[in-house]
């Protein structure tokens, strides 16, 4: 799976988590998820289980990072550095 | 613009672009000083007046210039004993401290040639180590019949008490390394966090070297914006020490400062909510000892406010756009809104140094129970131990009886809280995604849940609320006198 078609994955993940009234185009960059509304920092967890169930990130044995988990390059990057 | 957006714009001024740039020249900058120097205290305006001072000349530098003022800290830490024992006592505690500090930096740089068993639980061998050495300064003297405040021990044990404030701190520098991002930092870019210019208590204000470099702005421009938030916040640490103090005239009858001796003649004369504890459940009628339980909330989070935003504001004076320590709790509309809103460092470090760790290893295929031992493991055993670990001394100068009874009310505090946090998560989490309906009754609904919340804090604060002497069977005697239960 090549990053663009990840990146729709978790956009479309993203899009089940986060608030209602905040679109999910405040988060195009690498703008913080939690710092600009888009979801609150209890998502966090939705978003380890997310990348636990999805893609068999174990994140206690590669670090956890809250601030790299706080944005969608972030993620991916993680994603694409450690995914089995 | 309506009266509202008027308003916005004269409380937001330091967000006003105009504002931002005069604050970016030089007669801007010496105009930040000085309403600096008007807002802090003394003993903080010793430091940070200096350091600003720097940092105006060479924004560039604020690393060093910052370590420099982390050196000053460091000697104003340390224990009366040491400082009076004379110069070299002093210096060689301070050389020990720095040596300490440099040996976790190493650890952190080269992360991954440790040991296997330290990489994988790092912060478990940091405690161990530091802690350690807390009990092998103390008890050696004592075993071996020799004067503990003398000679070598007396840097060790000078040393060692300083321990309790560079616990967490070191845990930031150690979890940058587990991070990978220690690599190729600096011993200064972790110095400068390890002794703060900017003040604080056990609790890292700031956090560490990830944090703290990830909100750090460059720029004129974007200091002085950053400047100018320090200083709106310095200003409302103030305004709230102020109020908390007018408070204590009105609702407990303390004596008026000087300047609001009016204020003596209107006051109610009741008691603090610890001395209604203290004086039985028959003290005083039902209303008062209700109203104090409601007080005490809104004094608790005055006092932590100014402490934090004082904190905070000096931070942001570096440059460093950080959170707010306590930003409106009062208002949150959920139990773990409030707590994520009233003391936010301290959160946090519950949350990076025992809730994630508990999170992702044990039960990952259980969601609730995954997260209500997490919750657990950091709002119970990690509050606790925080708590234990700062007052370690004063637990052990009051012996096992004495120790113990101390420990039992912050325990059924600590257990409250996160049975309180997991139910509010819970629900938080099954409310995710719905849209709250725009009905006349919405306000009402925001209403009753910020009640609720006033409500949960203010009732379970019984079992934490000073003086720590309280026994557990009279805070909770108190409390079952709330429901004629008593």
């Amino acid at each position: 799976m090549n990053r663009d078609e990840t990146r729709t994955r978790l956009l479309a993940f993203l899009d089940t988590i986060r608030r209602p009234e905040v679109p999910l185009s405040v988060v195009e960059g690498s703008e913080s998820l939690v710092a600009s509304g888009l979801i609150d920092s209890l998502a966090l967890l939705e978003i380890i289980a997310f990348l636990e169930s999805e893609y068999a990130l174990d994140l206690a044995i590669i670090g956890f990072d809250p601030i790299r988990l706080g944005t969608v390059p972030g993620i991916l990057d993680l994603i694409e550095e450690h995914a089995a | 613009m309506s009266a509202g957006e008027r308003l916005r714009t004269v409380w937001n001024w330091h967000e006003q672009p105009l504002v931002v740039e005069h604050a970016a020249t030089s007669i801007g900058r010496v105009a930040v000083g000085l309403l600096v120097a008007a807002l802090v205290p003394l003993q903080t305006a010793f430091v940070v007046l200096p350091a600003l001072a720097l940092f105006a000349f060479f924004p560039g530098r604020r690393v060093e210039i910052l370590s420099v003022g982390a050196i000053v800290v460091l000697a104003r830490r340390l224990a009366p004993n040491v400082r009076l024992a004379g110069i070299v006592p002093t210096a060689a505690t301070m050389l020990m401290l720095i040596a300490l500090l440099y040996l976790v930096y190493l650890a952190a740089r080269e992360f991954r040639r440790l040991p296997e068993a330290v990489q994988r639980t790092p912060q478990l061998w940091l405690q161990a180590t530091l802690l350690g050495f807390l009990a092998v300064s103390t008890a050696v003297p004592w075993l071996l019949g020799v004067p503990s405040r003398r000679g070598p021990w007396l840097v060790a044990n000078g040393a060692a008490m300083l321990l309790p404030y560079l616990l967490w701190r070191t845990g930031y520098i150690v979890q940058a390394g587990k991070r990978g991002s220690a690599r190729s930092s600096r011993f200064v870019d972790h110095f400068f966090y390890a002794f703060p210019v900017w003040g604080g208590t056990a609790v890292p204000y700031g956090k560490g070297y990830d944090y703290l470099r990830q909100q750090r702005v460059e720029g004129p421009e974007r200091i002085a914006a950053s400047q100018l938030a320090g200083v709106k916040l310095l200003f409302l640490a103030l305004l709230w020490q102020k109020l908390g103090a007018l408070l204590l005239v009105v609702i407990h009858g303390q004596p008026a400062p000087s300047y609001a001796r009016m204020l003596d003649e209107l006051s109610l004369g009741w008691p603090t909510l610890g001395t209604l504890i203290a004086a039985g459940s028959g003290s005083a009628p039902l209303a008062v000892r209700w109203a104090s339980v409601a007080i005490e909330l809104i004094e608790s989070t005055l006092r932590i406010a100014a402490a934090g935003h004082l904190v905070i504001g000096v931070l942001r004076l570096f440059g460093f756009q950080v959170f707010r320590n306590t930003y409106k709790p009062l208002l949150a509309t959920s139990i773990v809104e409030f707590w994520n809103r009233f003391y936010y460092y301290f959160k946090e470090l519950l949350v990076e140094f025992f809730f994630f760790p508990a999170y992702l290893r044990w039960f990952k295929r259980r969601p609730r129970l995954r997260i209500f031992t997490a919750i657990m493991v950091s709002v119970l055993v990690g509050n606790l131990y925080y708590h234990i670990v700062r007052d370690l001394e004063d637990y052990a100068s009051r012996g096992l009886d004495g120790a113990a009874a101390l420990v039992v009310s912050r325990a059924f505090f600590c257990l409250l809280l996160a049975l309180g946090i997991f139910v509010s998560m819970v629900r938080e989490q099954e409310r995710r995604g719905r849209t709250v309906a725009a009905t006349r009754w919405a306000p009402l609904v925001t209403v009753r849940r910020i009640a609720g919340v006033w409500l949960f804090y203010s009732v379970i604060h019984i079992w934490n609320v000073g003086p720590v002497d309280l026994t557990f069977a009279q805070r909770t005697s108190f409390f079952l006198g709330l429901f004629g239960l008593v």
